[in-house]
Parts: C-alpha cells; sequence; structure tokens
C-alpha cells in the first residue's frame, strides 16, 4: 500500500513537471485590468436583461392584446356596432298607397233551400272570393300584394204561391 | 487609496498565480478557446463580486463557479449534450511547450482526453489546481471519498498511458 502510494505521488510529481499553458497577455489583462472586469460584468447585465427582458416584453405585449380583445368585446361602443348588423333593418315610416283592388269571386256553393219558423222560405248560397291588393312604397317603388280569400253567406228570399 | 483600489492590488497579486489553471481547467469544460476565455471572465468577476469586500475567492468556488458557467453556456448554446475534450482543432496546447517533454506532453493530452469528464476534473483539479481531495468535492459537489476514487482511477489510466516515457 506505502509502496503504491509512494509510487502515485512519484507520478503526480512527473505530471506536475508539465505546467498548464499560459494565458495570452490579452487574456490577463483582461482578467487583471478593472475596466475588463467591469465591461465583463456590463456585458453579463446585458445578457441578463436581454434574458429577462425579451419574454417580459412579449408577455407584456401579450397582456395588452387580451386587453384590446376585452375592451373590443364588452364595451358599449363596440358592442353596438357588433350587434347592429344582426338587428333587422329600420321599418320605413313613409306611407304605402294602394295601386289596385280586385274582389273575384272563384267559387259559389249552392246550399239548398230552407224554411225559416216564421213562414218564408229561404235559398243558402256559399260565395268563395278572393280580395287582392296592391300596396306601393313611393319613395322605393317597392310593391306588396296581399291577397285575401273570404266566404259570403246569400240569403235569397223564395216567393211562394 | 480606498478600498476598491486596495482589493484590486491585492486582485492582481493573486491572480498570475493561478490563473493558468483556472485556464487550465475551463478548457476541459468548454468546448473551444473563446469559450474558455468567456467563462474564466465571467466566472471571476461572479467570484469576485460574491466575496467580500472583494479578497481574492476561495479557490473551490473559483472553479465550481467556472464550471456551472461553462455548463450553463453549453446549454444555453445547445451546443452539445456532453461536454467533450479538443473539439477545435485550432485550440492551443493544454501544456507549456517545454522541448525535452514534448513527448510526455503529447502523450499526456491525449491520456486526459481518454478519461471520462469526472476523472478528468478530479485529476486536473489535485495534480495541477492543488486542490485538497475535500475541496475537490466541494468544487465538484461530489464527497472528499468520491473524488479521491475517481482521482486514483484517473491517475492509473494516464499512468498506463505514460508507461513508455516512465523510467
Amino acid at each position: 500500500m506505502n509502496d503504491s502510494n509512494s509510487e502515485m505521488d512519484a507520478f503526480e510529481q512527473q505530471l506536475r513537471r508539465l505546467q498548464p499553458a499560459r494565458p495570452s497577455d490579452a487574456l490577463m489583462a483582461r482578467l487583471e485590468n478593472p475596466q475588463g472586469l467591469r465591461q465583463a460584468r456590463t456585458g453579463m447585465n446585458r445578457s441578463a436583461l436581454i434574458r429577462f427582458l425579451v419574454p417580459g416584453l412579449g408577455g407584456a405585449i401579450a397582456l395588452l392584446v387580451i386587453l384590446a380583445g376585452w375592451f373590443v368585446m364588452h364595451h358599449e361602443l363596440f358592442h353596438v356596432s357588433r350587434t347592429a348588423k344582426f338587428l333587422p333593418a329600420p321599418a320605413s315610416q313613409a306611407p304605402l298607397v294602394c295601386t289596385s283592388m280586385t274582389d273575384a269571386v272563384v267559387a259559389a256553393h249552392d246550399d239548398g233551400i230552407y224554411a225559416g219558423v216564421d213562414g218564408r222560405v229561404v235559398q243558402v248560397i256559399h260565395l268563395l272570393d278572393i280580395n287582392k291588393s296592391v300596396w306601393k312604397e313611393p319613395r322605393s317603388g317597392n310593391r306588396m300584394e296581399i291577397v285575401v280569400p273570404r266566404q259570403q253567406i246569400l240569403v235569397n228570399n223564395i216567393n211562394t204561391y | 487609496m480606498d478600498a476598491e483600489q486596495l482589493s484590486l492590488v491585492e486582485w492582481r497579486a493573486w491572480l498570475p498565480g493561478h490563473a493558468r489553471q483556472f485556464l487550465f481547467f475551463a478548457r476541459q469544460q468548454t468546448r473551444c478557446e473563446a469559450d474558455a476565455e468567456d467563462v474564466l471572465q465571467e466566472a471571476l468577476v461572479e467570484t469576485w463580486n460574491r466575496t467580500p469586500d472583494h479578497a481574492p475567492p476561495p479557490l473551490p468556488l473559483v472553479y465550481a463557479t467556472i464550471r456551472r458557467r461553462a455548463i450553463d453556456l453549453a446549454r444555453s448554446n445547445e451546443r452539445r449534450t456532453r461536454r467533450e475534450l479538443h473539439d477545435d482543432p485550432a485550440r492551443p496546447a493544454l501544456f507549456e511547450d517545454e522541448t525535452e517533454m514534448t513527448g510526455m506532453r503529447d502523450l499526456l493530452e491525449s491520456g486526459l482526453k481518454g478519461l471520462g469528464d469526472d476523472q478528468r476534473e478530479v485529476v486536473i483539479l489535485k495534480v495541477w489546481g492543488g486542490l485538497s481531495f475535500d475541496e475537490v468535492g466541494a468544487a465538484l459537489d461530489i464527497s472528499p471519498n468520491t473524488a479521491a476514487s475517481r482521482y486514483r482511477y484517473g491517475i492509473e489510466a494516464l499512468r498506463k498511458t505514460l508507461k513508455p516515457l516512465l523510467v
């Protein structure tokens, strides 16, 4: 064991005879010169600044975008303009003008002859007619046609002799 | 002379005795010479600032800071997943050029290159850094026994490499 240790010590001594290479004069000047130290410190601070400033700035921009989005979504001004497009167009206040109106009988049905309690005799006829009217908005010229089916009952007295 | 000037005088007196060992260690931890010099400078600035009154810092603290800075640099640059030795072909020699020891120098550089990272850093700190096993353990964040064990294996491997030159 002692031999082994002494051999190791001797070997170490041989290794130590080889000196590590000396730093260059430029590097020694950097390490010895207080300005070099300060420059390095400044450089280190700058890199640290960049390391933390860039993500910080990115986070701030993302926050601003989120806030702007929230503002657009919830602010009254933007709310009105955003929802207005979903509302129907305001109705025109101008009066409509009736340009034509027709009433035509399209069907008639004889319901038969009935005797009333007072002794009268009547014939009952069902009439089906179509009432059609056309309305026009003078300013825009838009036309609107209204078709209404109607039913009438005609009661005709029948003379008896 | 104010306190800062006094500390700088002390710093300049202390630095030349250790600069080559620091650089040697930094070279083992980095991939190219420029990285080694930058890491060394940043580590010295950091330890100088962290030491009260800017007194010369303890050696294990300097070596630990060099190592941590080198690892941080490697991670930030994503240049490599593990530390490798002598990737830069234009890298200057690790040892002083002494003509009568040129053969040993070349073999030793080759032998160091062949060691594992764990063994190499322990051997360098012990042999050329002049640290005790306790200090090596403190610098590398390992126990003194682990440091001693790695050292023994590393020295043995180097001895085999240098055997042709040993008397």
